[in-house]
């Protein structure tokens, strides 16, 4: 069967090797009666079940961890809009005081507000008059005198 | 069906909503309403073909079993997936899922590296060798008993999409076209694999001849 040239003897080797794999494969195989018994093995369909409804409980807690974080947001909405409102209302007032100052600062040569009294002292004044209180003498606004 | 397991308290549902006679479209629309007799009825119906495929690329009856649950469960979970129409679709669509079960266990055991080439001892190597000349020598290939564990063994060392085309394509005597169905690929990977495998068994004959 053998032939002298070696691409003739590649092609029987293939030949042959291609008759060994299909032997090989069929040799694998299992028979009717294995996977009969196996296809009717005691309580497999029982154990399907058991890891159906274990799926479905776990699917079931997932969902439900998503619902109660769903029902803590709806709970959560009502606050939200109130504070949006709050929110809402502070920002429509802020600039109606903002108007009201430089309104009261027109023609008037005194700062308007304690605030800006306050500020008007430099920062070294304030320093000495916080010395002075604690040394036990009354501040006189910065004078050293 | 004296053999078959009938499942547990289902006996009484299946008299009361299923029949033996509907088919499996209909046993698919009443298990997705949750009927849960008709899915048992499913299950007896079509189990045998699953081992059968599941024997096609494992060797041991717990790796089948496993094979069977897996390939049931996946399918309950995808009933809604389901949509039928045809004589045979069920059982395509079952087959499909039994299939890609058995591709992705293949690919898990062998990340895992179980039962690689290596694990064949010297003796198992000369005996496998043995049976393969005698197959050659005689050409009696009903008389010839190769161990099945040691033929699993040696399969085992090519890729398991290569073999996954192998067993379809000579075992189960598929085309090509229904091998791309079945497993989702285009015909020409299902072709190139087929050659690669092929090949990949010659080579690993070779060595062991």
């Amino acid at each position: 069967m053998l032939t002298n040239g070696k691409s003739g003897k590649d092609e029987l080797n293939d030949e042959t090797l291609n008759r060994f794999s299909d032997e090989l494969l069929r040799a694998s195989e299992a028979g009717e009666a294995e996977i009969s018994t196996a296809a009717a093995s005691p309580f497999l369909y029982r154990r399907i079940r058991v890891r159906i409804e274990a799926e479905e409980r776990r699917i079931a807690q997932q969902r439900g961890a998503w619902l109660s974080l769903l029902a803590g947001v709806k709970h959560a909405i009502p606050a939200l809009l109130a504070f949006a409102v709050v929110a809402v209302a502070s920002l429509m007032l802020t600039p109606s005081l903002s108007q009201q100052w430089p309104a009261a600062g027109v023609g008037n040569e005194e700062p308007p507000t304690l605030l800006l009294d306050v500020l008007s002292f430099s920062q070294d004044e304030l320093i000495a008059s916080a010395a002075g209180v604690e040394a036990g003498q009354p501040g006189n606004g910065g004078g050293t005198k | 069906m004296g053999e078959v397991e009938t499942p547990a308290g289902t006996n009484d549902d299946m008299s009361a909503e299923t029949t033996p006679e509907m088919t499996d479209d209909e046993l698919v629309a009443a298990a997705r309403a949750g009927d849960e007799s008709a899915f048992s009825r499913l299950f007896e119906r079509h189990r045998r073909l699953v081992s059968r495929l599941g024997y096609r690329f494992f060797p041991r009856r717990d790796q089948v079993e496993e094979i069977i649950q897996e390939s049931f469960i996946k399918a309950y979970f995808a009933l809604d997936d389901y949509h039928g129409g045809g004589e045979k679709s069920f059982v395509s669509w079952l087959a499909r899922i039994a299939v890609r079960t058995c591709y992705d266990e293949l690919r898990r055991a062998r990340r895992r590296g179980e039962s690689s080439i290596g694990d064949l001892s010297e003796d198992e190597a000369a005996y496998l060798h043995e049976r393969l000349r005698d197959l050659s020598a005689s050409g009696n290939v009903e008389g010839a008993a190769i161990s099945r564990d040691l033929a699993n063994k040696l399969l085992s060392r090519l890729r398991p999409d290569d073999r996954m085309v192998l067993a379809l394509l000579k075992l189960e005597e598929l085309s090509i076209a229904e091998i791309s169905n079945l497993t989702g690929w285009t015909t020409a990977k299902v072709k190139m694999r087929s050659h690669r495998a092929q090949r990949g068994l010659r080579q690993l004959l070779r060595k062991l001849l």
